[in-house]
């Protein structure tokens, strides 16, 4: 018993890196497919948008504070997305390729037309990597945001929707 | 004598003679008694030896005045400035495209997460109602 724990011990960073590689492997897969728009950002991006919001927000302003922290917490974000495309079929392979029982299954949300799903990586009760995959009839989302995170500071970014900047980004969503 | 002598000044002429030589020379031309031509040009040459050398004077640097090293420390100072303001701005633009791109990625995953949570929100209120016949009244009276 002892033996095979040491084993699954060994094993366990081996298999971390492997499901990296797939996620990889996807992300460089649509990479030079223009259909796809590609976002990462790197630690270094994150830290300039850490100082803009310092620099710019107001001090008292809760909502900023709780989205600094936040961001201070994040490592990198890669996002890979299609508009005008069969996204139930990407989202299925996608699923195919991740090794499902490296991360926990935080939501899944299915209609018809749609379906969505959050996965997390957690090491000791963190959030190491957050996963979000979703599919349409004409729209794919794939994306990693990987860093050191809490359940509370997903709560916070799901509820909190008056954080700077977020009322221009629905703004513009909507008008797309 | 006269022979050598004539074969010294012609090397004195082309410029061959040793210093003792021209001494040789020009001590017998002192001692000469009648005047000359040779006397003439030796006395030119010790005129122009014990002449004592005047002072070089050279031209002086024209004074600048104080205006212009002014002008020249501003225009650095002011060159310095332009460029750090201009990286700054750079920074600062830099920073904003961050900021909107992080943003833009928060943005997507919460509008995702609210996605399913509003669904529970629904889901939420119907645990508040006790019966069917409850939730069909709240239902028909909405």
């Amino acid at each position: 018993m002892k033996k095979i724990l040491f084993l699954a011990l060994c094993l366990l960073p081996w298999l971390a890196q492997a499901q990296n590689e797939v996620i990889d492997q996807f992300y460089e897969k649509y990479r030079q497919d223009e259909r796809f728009s590609r976002v990462y950002i790197s630690p270094k991006l994150m830290q300039m948008a850490g100082g803009f919001l310092s620099s710019n927000a107001d001090q008292k302003d809760e909502d900023a504070a709780n989205l600094m922290e936040l961001i201070t917490k994040v490592k990198g974000i890669r996002i890979l997305s299609a508009e005008k495309i069969g996204g139930l079929a990407l989202f299925n392979e996608a699923m195919g390729d991740l090794k499902t029982d490296m991360y926990e299954e935080l939501m899944d949300v299915r209609d018809k037309e749609s379906s969505l799903k959050f996965m997390v990586r957690e090491e000791k009760g963190r959030i190491k990597e957050l996963l979000m995959v979703s599919g349409s009839t004409s729209e794919f989302t794939f994306m990693s945001m990987q860093g050191d995170f809490t359940y509370q500071d997903l709560n916070m970014l799901s509820e909190n929707t008056n954080l700077p900047g977020m009322e221009a980004y629905g703004r513009a969503k909507k008008s797309k | 004598m006269e022979n050598k002598n004539e074969k010294l000044w012609e090397k004195y002429w082309k410029g061959e003679t040793t210093l003792e030589e021209e001494n040789l020379l020009f001590s017998e031309i002192e001692a000469d008694q009648e005047e000359g031509s040779l006397k003439d040009f030796y006395s030119g040459i010790e005129t122009i030896r014990l002449e004592k050398p005047k002072g070089i004077s050279l031209p002086l640097r024209k004074q600048q005045y104080p205006w212009q090293k002014l002008a020249a420390v501003l225009l650095v100072f002011l060159t310095l400035t332009a460029c750090w303001w201009g990286y700054r701005e750079y920074e600062k633009q830099q920073q904003e495209l961050a900021y909107q791109q992080v943003v833009e990625a928060m943005g997507k995953i919460q509008v995702n997460l609210r996605k399913g949570t509003s669904q529970l929100e629904g889901m939420e209120k119907i645990k508040y109602l006790n019966t069917g016949a409850h939730w069909y009244e709240n239902n028909k009276n909405n």
